[in-house]
């Protein structure tokens, strides 16, 4: 597939221009201009432009020192640039009508919602007769092939800047170039050969590259043509990317050179080999090939090999700055092309219905994804099935969240509009913010009640006593929402206990696990609810002044309530807990008359026990959450009522 | 899919909770108890082979909702259900004003759709088809006349509006990894096969 490409774009090149003396770079930006046409032209331009200037950045180093040890060459050097300028003037018809029709190609895409056009998929090899003989062009068209044309000339400047002697050099290089590693290498033999001057000497060792190329190719290339069209613009960006890394990575061995005598060849393109895969496998991550990474393991082990024996220090510490330059650049290239696709197509409607259009034989990450997911998914249905009865599914299936949701917002609501009330106010909203800090009085509770703790019975509430407590709570508040629900099934936890004669088997201590789990879910998720409403009976509250609200003084009552909700809450595992411990007789009494209860193991019941209680901690914060939820709304509430009657002793 | 429902004033009850009952239950229960704030309903339906769960927020007529309510219940909801009641001309007259409230307070993609509620009672009709079908053409919503009594219409009425909302996630109106819209992708639940379980939360609107 490249190889075919390549071919057909140096036969463009040739009918086009026998100047062959930047062959091979020319035929480089004939495959960039190839990809880069399948997307929106302008914008993949403008990003290359940008990658260039960063690329040149990266290439500064190299220039100068370019610069320092060849002070000779750079006369030739400004020569190479001016006469590749007035080159590529010569070259530009070529490109620019086929720019011209590409871009046509993109627009007549979009004009029709971008329509699977078979002209467009063909539009990376068209035909070059067709190409030559449409010529009109149109305002954008030549705007876009201009910017083109502007980075295609920053390029070859750069490119020259790169190999001034490619005058002597370059016509040998016209005949092979399987893959861009080769012109990487070709790069880098340049600049040896400016060094000793020797045409033949170059020509001997590009030869002796080129043969070792083709057994050298790595698979990173597979694994590009795998991914398919999957934004091939980017494929191009990260292609220049390669080359001009790969430049950076002479930089390196040039120093290696001065420092060290010059390694012999193999030992470079050993070196840009290793460039390449380090490359090659962090651009092509998103395909999860496993041989990408093995190569990567390859080419570490290699690093070792020979690395060892020369200055290591240098050539990691500067070898670190270039890739991790080049991700950077990777980074930007990436964020730039977004920004791009996104200006040309803000809903990206085009671009997927690109992609989709692409990738209908070929695999994608988020596809990947998703399968992964479901696999996931499935697997966690299955565990499920089998013995999950965890406290947030139940407490979702019984509307908990719902609630805590409405109260949440609720909540925000009040809190925006707290904020916005005078500053005056600060010492009402602490004073009743105190109330809901409930950390204060944990400690007073510990201290006070610490030998009452120590009785298990004292830890879980009496029916009758909460019972008193919040029908004595709802009078004084002068409440209209209902505790019944909470206590019901508070009382229906306490029968469910004695209404069966529980046995210590695996199957009855699984069931009052499950049996526990689901009372703390529904009793949450009333007390979330009760919360809801309350929230909501004191926003109804703000509306008139005989409407409901309370004093600061009786906030104390929500809060001894929230520690009775808590003390239910804690009280639940407490109470199947200890019934659970406690049938441990059971069985057996009554092992004479029969063999077949078995026991329940002592560890899957620790267990038992213990999941409960982790269940249980995460009921008592959604309880403390929704409490601390109806903060803002009661400081509302308050800082309403008072203002009203202030306003209403003024008159 | 999450539906928040607005349901039913003090005293004069278009049916609001009754259709989410018989949507839900699959049961009528004519005296009901007055709502107060919101309520909620959910169930399970599958769209183009996609569970979805309608979480639907039965609130009361918004009328009667104080504004505070108003703005944070309206806020996250993806759809609503704007119930008048066919027997009760003043609900249909109230429509207006609560569609300017709903248009204000909710996103503005919200899927809104008109339902005349108990067209069982056809002798004691004040509302004709024609003007509420006149009315939803004219403010761009989906009508339909149904019947909590004998469940006419009622599965249509929600099945439709998840199905606009989902189609509304399709186009790439509501984004789902976006909670304010009021859509949620689910976790993992008995559908394998997509892998995306939106939920979605519309808002059932009453109006009398």
């Amino acid at each position: 597939m490249r190889n075919y490409r390549t071919d057909k774009s140096e036969e463009e090149f040739e009918s086009a221009d026998e100047g062959s003396n930047n062959g091979w770079t020319n035929s480089i930006d004939n495959n960039n201009e190839k990809k880069i046409n399948v997307n929106h032209n302008g914008a993949v331009s403008e990003n290359n432009t940008s990658l260039v200037q960063i690329t040149n950045d990266l290439n500064s180093v190299q220039i100068q020192k370019d610069i320092i040890k060849q002070t000779p060459l750079s006369d030739t050097e400004k020569k190479n640039v001016a006469s590749a300028s007035t080159k590529d003037w010569s070259i530009w018809p070529t490109f620019d009508t086929k720019t011209g029709i590409n871009q046509k190609t993109n627009d007549r895409l979009n004009s029709v919602s971008l329509k699977k056009d078979p002209q467009y998929q063909d539009s990376s090899s068209p035909p070059s007769s067709s190409a030559h003989s449409d010529n009109d062009s149109s305002s954008l068209e030549e705007k876009s092939s201009d910017r083109y044309l502007n980075y295609q000339q920053r390029k070859k400047y750069r490119k020259n800047r790169c190999d001034p002697n490619n005058d002597d050099s370059e016509s040998n290089k016209v005949t092979t170039r399987p893959s861009r590693e080769t012109t990487a290498r070709d790069d880098k033999s340049t600049n040896n050969i400016k060094k000793h001057h020797n045409v033949h000497e170059a020509r001997r060792l590009l030869d002796h590259l080129s043969e070792q190329s083709p057994t050298r190719t790595p698979s990173w290339g597979q694994s590009w043509s795998n991914i398919g069209s999957f934004l091939s613009n980017a494929k191009s960006t990260v292609n220049t990317l390669k080359s001009s890394v790969s430049e950076g990575f002479s930089a390196v061995i040039e120093s290696v050179e001065s420092s060290l005598g010059a390694p012999d060849p193999e030992q470079l393109a050993e070196m840009n080999r290793m460039a390449f895969k380090i490359k090659g496998e962090t651009s092509d991550s998103e395909t999860e090939e496993p041989d990408a990474q093995q190569n990567q393991q390859d080419s570490v082990t290699n690093q070792g090999g020979w690395l060892s024996s020369l200055s290591i220090d240098k050539i990691t510490t500067t070898g670190m700055q270039i890739v991790s330059g080049s991700l950077d650049v990777l980074e930007t290239v990436g964020k730039k092309t977004f920004e791009a696709i996104n200006e040309v197509d803000p809903e990206l409607k085009g671009t997927r219905h690109l992609l989709k259009g692409g990738q209908q034989d070929s695999v994608t990450l988020s596809e990947i994804i998703r399968e992964t997911q479901q696999q996931g998914d499935n697997n966690d249905l299955s565990k499920s099935n089998h013995n999950s009865i965890t406290f947030t599914r139940l407490f979702e299936k019984n509307q908990g969240l719902t609630h805590l949701e409405a109260l949440e917002s609720l909540s925000s609501q009040a809190s925006i509009k707290v904020q916005t009330f005078d500053y005056r106010n600060n010492e009402l909203l602490e004073k009743i913010a105190v109330y809901f800090d409930m950390e204060n009085d944990k400690r007073e509770d510990d201290s006070s009640n610490n030998e009452a703790m120590n009785n298990i019975e004292n830890q879980i509430p009496n029916i009758d006593d909460l019972s008193f407590k919040f029908t004595t709570y709802q009078t004084q508040l002068r409440s209209t929402v209902s505790m019944d629900k909470v206590l019901e099934v508070y009382q229906s936890a306490h029968e469910f206990i004695k209404e069966w004669d529980w046995m210590d088997t695996a199957l009855d201590q699984k069931t009052l696990h499950d049996e526990a789990i689901d009372c703390l879910a529904i009793l949450c998720s009333h007390i979330v609810e009760y919360y809801r409403k309350t929230a909501e009976l004191f926003l109804m509250g703000c509306k008139s002044l005989t409407a409901f609200s309370v004093d600061v003084e009786l906030l104390k009552l929500f809060q001894k309530q929230q520690i009775d909700f808590t003390n239910m809450l804690s009280g639940i595992p407490i109470l199947f807990a200890k019934h659970m411990k406690h049938i441990n007789n059971v069985p057996s009494n009554s092992i004479k008359n029969s063999e077949t209860p078995v026991r329940c193991a002592v560890d899957y019941k620790h267990q038992l026990i213990t999941d409960l209680f982790i269940q249980s901690t995460s009921s008592l914060t959604y309880a403390h959450d929704a409490y601390c939820l109806l903060k803002p709304v009661i400081q509302q509430s308050i800082i309403y009522h008072m203002s009203a009657i202030t306003t209403l002793n003024d008159l | 899919m999450l539906e928040k429902a607005t349901d039913r004033s003090y005293g004069m009850c278009v049916g609001k909770s009754c259709l989410l009952l018989q949507f839900t239950d699959k049961r009528f229960q004519p005296v009901h108890d007055l709502t107060i704030g919101v309520e909620f309903g959910a169930r399970m339906i599958t769209i183009d082979g996609k569970q979805i769960k309608l979480q639907i927020w039965d609130t009361v007529n918004i009328i009667e909702m104080s504004f505070n309510l108003c703005i944070s219940y309206y806020r996250g909801a993806a759809g609503a259900l704007l119930v008048y009641d066919i027997t009760q001309r003043h609900t249909f007259n109230h429509l207006t004003s609560w569609l300017e409230d709903a248009r204000q307070h909710s996103n503005s993609n919200m899927v809104i759709m008109l339902i005349g509620n108990k067209c069982d009672l056809f002798a004691r009709r004040e509302v004709q088809k024609e003007e509420g079908e006149a009315f939803a053409r004219e403010h761009g919503l989906i009508f339909m006349e149904t019947s909590a009594k004998t469940a006419a219409n009622v599965e249509e009425a929600f099945i439709n509006t998840a199905r606009e909302i989902y189609g509304k996630i399709q186009e790439g109106v509501f984004d789902p990894t976006n909670e304010v819209n009021g859509i949620k992708i689910g976790p993992q639940h008995a559908n394998p096969r997509t892998g995306e379980r939106p939920s979605s939360s519309a808002e059932k609107g009453g109006c009398c």
